[in-house]
């Protein structure tokens, strides 16, 4: 039984606890429900998430590399010439979705840099690859935070239908028991009384 | 041995040989790479200034590189007395191509670079005290002038304003290099032909071709139309013709481009920019093998001599700094030019 909780021994209070209890069973399936579904979402994203993350995490190497023998074989003086005309800054607008009531973000690239300056074919290649793989860059963060958030939210579902299972239904299953034990006993009991009362007034009318 | 003969071999002992690149490449540390140039004739120029530095800071390494390279670049003009030479004079411009183009672009986008005093020093050995103007250009229009003045190409004020006007409606400085390309290379061309020697001609017609693809390749990234493609293409290219450039920009078939050519643009494609690295050298080279010494201190021979000189360069950066960044040493003897 819940803590502090004050029970009122009437068939009132049982009704009000049978439909409450009734409410509470319907909030857990469909909370289990979320639940199974979070979890398979959960390992969709992760299936796609590691496949992705290889695959960016593969091809940035090749790129980095790429460009560390590029590095490696121009002058710094040329490196430099060709990065002075970089203008603006990368932005990106993160706008909140839901998911099955999560609240996930939605990053979209609004403006990159503008890489018209470069004039060098290899830097232009390099930061060709690169630009292409901001998009998948940008989807991966996407995805991490997705996961992030819908693996909160199951944990929090998880406590709740667990708390829902194995506390608050069966305590107030088990109050209602309760209730309608001492509503028997009280019903038995008063039962009881009045067969007395009536045993009573037939043998005072069998004296008279 | 002739008195050609031996001034040849001292001209060509001045350059690192393949050996101690190979040499390099087994050592284990960068100090102990460093340490290799000092067996080497062509190497101890390198040796002596480097081992003055702490070569683990790859900046000042580059720069130290870059510095030695334009004192041997000197050593060897002033060695052959060809100092004056207008063909070399319009050649040696490509050696701070890319100062310019970064005081051009900065300028073009109201951005504020310093030229710095090592840099204007290293520069002075090899273009005398007319570097130093280069520091006091602050508008686009004055560094347009000062470079077609470098070259001794002469264009008008009209075509100047009308290439930065092109320039600023398509907010890219891309246009603005290849305009300069195009009139650095149209002016060498003109020089090598007033030499009347075929090996210049033809290695200008080579550096023309690649260049003209790198152009073509950039100015697709960047959407160009067809009237801009016309303004960038340089005329006088060796092996592939004006119309054959258009129509591979055109329809992107590389079937028209001669074979020599086509793994710069194949690896661009594929995004294998790696394996461009040092592959124009390599045609230079091939081309170059050719000469005969006839006369040590003509220009061809003496163009020949620096661009083993910007061999080198790039041989030894590549190396140096894959100690710097823990390149695959493997696959650096591959990139390396051996001659």
């Amino acid at each position: 039984m819940a803590t502090g909780q004050v029970i009122f021994y009437t068939k009132g209070y049982l009704l009000d606890l049978k439909k409450r209890v009734k409410l509470l069973k319907e909030g857990f399936d469909i909370l289990s429900k979320k639940r199974d579904e979070l979890i398979s979402k959960l390992m969709d994203y992760l299936e796609e998430l590691k496949k992705m993350r290889e695959t960016v995490i593969s091809e940035l190497i090749n790129i980095y590399s790429q460009f560390l023998y590029l590095y490696s074989s121009m002058s710094e003086n040329k490196i430099n010439a060709e990065l002075v005309g970089i203008r603006g800054s990368l932005v990106v607008n993160v706008l909140p979705i839901s998911v099955m009531g999560v609240v996930v973000p939605q990053i979209k690239l609004m403006r990159s840099p503008n890489i018209n300056a470069i004039s060098n074919v290899q830097l232009v290649s390099i930061v060709n690859q690169m630009n292409l793989l901001l998009g998948k860059l940008l989807k991966l963060i996407e995805l991490e935070a997705k996961i992030e958030s819908i693996a909160w939210d199951l944990q929090m579902t998880n406590r709740i239908v667990n708390a829902l299972e194995k506390i608050v239904i069966p305590d107030l299953e088990e109050t209602i028991r309760k209730i309608n034990d001492m509503i028997e006993e009280d019903m038995l009991e008063e039962f009881t009384r009045i067969k007395r009362i009536r045993d009573i007034i037939l043998k005072r009318r069998e004296g008279k | 041995m002739s008195y050609i003969a031996i001034k040849a071999h001292v001209m060509r002992s001045e350059i690192i040989k393949s050996e101690t690149y190979r040499r390099m490449l087994l050592a284990k540390n960068l100090r102990d790479a460093v340490s290799i140039l000092s067996l080497d004739k062509g190497g101890i120029w390198y040796y002596e200034k480097i081992a003055q530095i702490e070569p683990n800071e790859p900046k000042l390494l580059n720069r130290v590189i870059y510095d030695v390279f334009l004192n041997k670049v000197t050593h060897l003009l002033s060695s052959v007395r060809v100092i004056g030479d207008k063909y070399l004079r319009v050649y040696m411009v490509r050696y701070i191509e890319s100062l310019v183009f970064s005081l051009l672009k900065a300028s073009f986008w109201k951005k504020r670079i310093e030229i710095s005093s090592f840099d204007l020093g290293i520069l002075m050995k090899l273009f005398g005290d007319k570097i130093k103007r280069l520091a006091l250009l602050e508008r686009p229009k004055e560094i347009l002038e000062y470079y077609f003045s470098l070259i001794a190409y002469n264009k008008s004020e009209a075509f100047i304003e009308n290439i930065l006007s092109i320039a600023s409606n398509l907010k890219d400085t891309f246009f603005l290099e290849a305009i300069l390309r195009k009139s650095y290379y149209i002016s060498l061309f003109n020089k090598a032909k007033e030499t009347t020697t075929d090996v210049l001609i033809n290695l200008t017609g080579i550096e023309i071709d690649i260049t003209n693809i790198y152009n073509l390749l950039v100015a697709r990234s960047h959407n160009y139309p067809y009237n801009l493609i016309d303004m960038i293409l340089i005329p006088n290219g060796l092996k592939i013709t004006r119309n054959q450039l258009i129509r591979y920009y055109m329809m992107e078939n590389i079937s028209e481009i001669p074979q020599i050519y086509q793994p710069l643009i194949v690896n661009y494609v594929q995004g294998n920019i790696s394996e461009n690295i040092g592959l124009e050298y390599k045609i230079y080279l091939k081309h170059l093998q050719n000469i005969t010494v006839r006369d040590p201190v003509s220009i061809p021979y003496v163009v020949y001599i620096l661009k083993l000189l910007e061999i080198e360069k790039y041989n030894l950066q590549l190396i140096l700094n894959s100690f710097l960044y823990g390149l695959d040493k493997e696959n650096i003897g591959k990139k390396i030019i051996l001659y």
